[in-house]
């Protein structure tokens, strides 16, 4: 398992980040970051701040999805694909 | 471990693929001149002017690219594209993926080869490296070798080298996106914003990372084209292939010896193009998906074959067929105009008259018509009815522009609303208009009108626009 930390992570993070870069993109370009709203309240960051951490929240969200992948890969019985 | 039991820097891909991070064997790529590095180089060169250059560049006293987030514009010299023109981007990513299969089919990974920033950034920083710390013997024998004063201030020397570049990678980068005179000027003054900062450091990082240490591991394990390249390739494409025909069997000899009378073929066995290769593999054991197709095996083993008097071009830019026997490497230019080019080709027309049409055709006025939230309808002067709208105007153009106004679809409907109107350039700004009917002999309700806008100084530019007016 140790062995293969290095790899996985590579696996979760990297497809992850392009994902993340391209929901950024069209999400953005649909939508102002001036015209959204943080619990009720009218966001009031730079619009630098909003699209940093938007790209971050993507980032984030799909890299839960390929960590989730990634566990489901590994945890299932008498499959080698993750060997 | 190769066929013949020789040890090389790269073990064999499965190998290779089970130890990453861990075991995997640090690559020192050695240097080599010839006439493909020359081109390495001058692409290397070129795209880098063009990256760390064009945010300097001005255009109608702006800069002349600039991705303006905060505004929601990007600036490309004489053109504003705004979010309404998301699809010229879209369009332009489709044109960038039928050209890299188009390239790909006709010749191979030349992306790859000459053009990366992956492949680019890292022939940089191993220049650098190669300045600092020798050509791969050297480079080997100092990491080989004892820690000491000159090793540490070497190993600081290079890679405080490094990220100073990745640094300034990295400023150039946000320079694209925050105007980079700004962006200089507070570096200067040591205010730059927390998160221009970030960004900054981020890209710095990951171009150190990658550059510096990941380098080859990236195209192996991270590139997804280097994975779907096999089906982009067909037996008439120009790849870097090893002459075994003509190279085996192997072996050292001395130059005045007479292969023929050994039993040996053309290659000396120097592992030359094993020593030069950035990804760490044996061009002679075939086609494999870790060569980027850089070509430098091809530039060391000229050399070599230059020396020993050989004809150059054991190893070589040729196809399947042509190593096969089916034509001569000569004739490649008359199996180019294959069904799959020819199709790659026509889409790429296609889409890149479409591109430019489309942006030429592209309206420099936008107008959105909104109906006013607060009445439906009240009532004006001489027993007219008024209705109030917004109207939004959009003027791409970076020169203020003037409209007039007008509406049409019922009779007698006048547009209230003084006139023209200027819109500042490159600007979005809203206008309420009033509008005005005789109601006499009008059915009450709603009906359908039309806005007509025109530019006062193009009559060519205009928009129209539907609404809807209503009538007590």
């Amino acid at each position: 398992m140790r062995k293969q930390t290095g790899k996985r992570l590579m696996w979760i993070l990297w497809p992850s980040f392009i994902v993340g870069g391209i929901a950024e993109a069209v999400f953005f370009t649909l939508i102002d970051p001036q015209e959204l709203y943080l619990l009720g309240e009218p966001v009031h960051w730079s619009p630098t701040a909003v699209y940093s951490v938007g790209f971050f929240m993507f980032w984030l969200i799909a890299a839960a999805s390929s960590a989730f992948t990634c566990f489901l890969l590994s945890a299932t019985p008498g499959d080698d694909v993750s060997d | 471990m190769s066929p013949d039991g020789r040890a090389t820097p790269a073990a064999g891909a499965e190998e290779v693929e089970a130890s990453l991070y861990e075991v995997r064997q640090q690559i020192y790529p050695r240097a080599v001149t010839g006439w493909f590095a020359w081109w390495r180089v001058a692409l290397v060169v070129l795209t880098q002017l063009v990256f760390y250059g064009t945010p300097w560049l001005t255009w109608n006293d702006r800069q002349a690219v600039l991705f303006d987030l905060v505004s929601r514009k990007f600036y490309i010299f004489g053109m504003v594209l705004w979010p309404q023109d998301f699809i010229f981007l879209t369009l332009l990513l489709i044109i960038s993926a039928y050209s890299l299969f188009l390239f790909t089919a006709i010749a191979g990974r030349l992306w790859c080869g000459y053009a990366c920033p992956q492949t680019v950034y890292t022939e940089i920083f191993m220049w650098i490296e190669r300045r600092i710390e020798g050509d791969r013997m050297q480079r080997m024998r100092l990491d080989q070798g004892p820690a000491s004063f000159r090793k540490f201030g070497l190993k600081a020397l290079k890679h405080g080298t490094w990220i100073a570049l990745a640094l300034w990678t990295g400023f150039t980068f946000v320079g694209y996106f925050t105007p980079i005179t700004t962006l200089a000027a507070s570096f200067a003054a040591w205010t730059l914003g927390p998160w221009e900062t970030f960004w900054i450091f981020f890209y710095a990082f990951a171009t150190y990372g990658n550059a510096g240490w990941m380098r080859e591991q990236v195209c192996k394990y991270m590139c997804p084209y280097a994975r779907f390249q096999s089906v982009r390739f067909d037996p008439d494409t120009l790849v870097i292939t090893y002459d075994t025909q003509r190279g085996d069997p192997r072996g050292a000899r001395g130059r005045k010896a007479d292969p023929k009378a050994l039993g040996l073929g053309d290659c000396v066995d120097c592992n030359i193009c094993v020593q030069v290769c950035p990804t760490g593999i044996d061009i002679r054991k075939g086609m494999q998906y870790e060569c980027i197709g850089c070509a430098a095996c091809i530039d060391g083993c000229n050399q070599v074959m230059d020396k020993m008097g050989y004809p150059r071009g054991l190893i070589r830019y040729s196809t399947e067929n042509a190593i096969a026997g089916q034509y001569a490497d000569s004739d490649f230019r008359r199996h180019v105009f294959r069904p799959r080019v020819l199709v790659y080709a026509a889409l790429l027309c296609i889409l890149v008259v479409a591109f430019i049409g489309g942006l030429l055709l592209r309206s420099p006025l936008k107008v959105d018509v909104l109906r006013d939230r607060g009445a439906l309808m009240r009532d004006a002067p001489g027993g007219q009815i008024e209705n109030v709208y917004r109207l939004q105007f959009i003027n791409t153009d970076e020169v203020a522009r003037r409209y007039t106004i007008g509406v049409e679809g019922l009779p007698g409907l006048r547009v209230m609303t003084p006139q023209p109107i200027e819109v500042p350039p490159a600007t979005t700004q809203a206008f309420p208009v009033s509008v005005r009917v005789d109601p006499e002999g009008l059915a009450p309700g709603s009906h359908p009108i039309m806005f007509l806008v025109n530019d006062i100084d193009r009559p060519e530019v205009g928009a129209r626009e539907k609404s809807r007016f209503y009538v007590r």
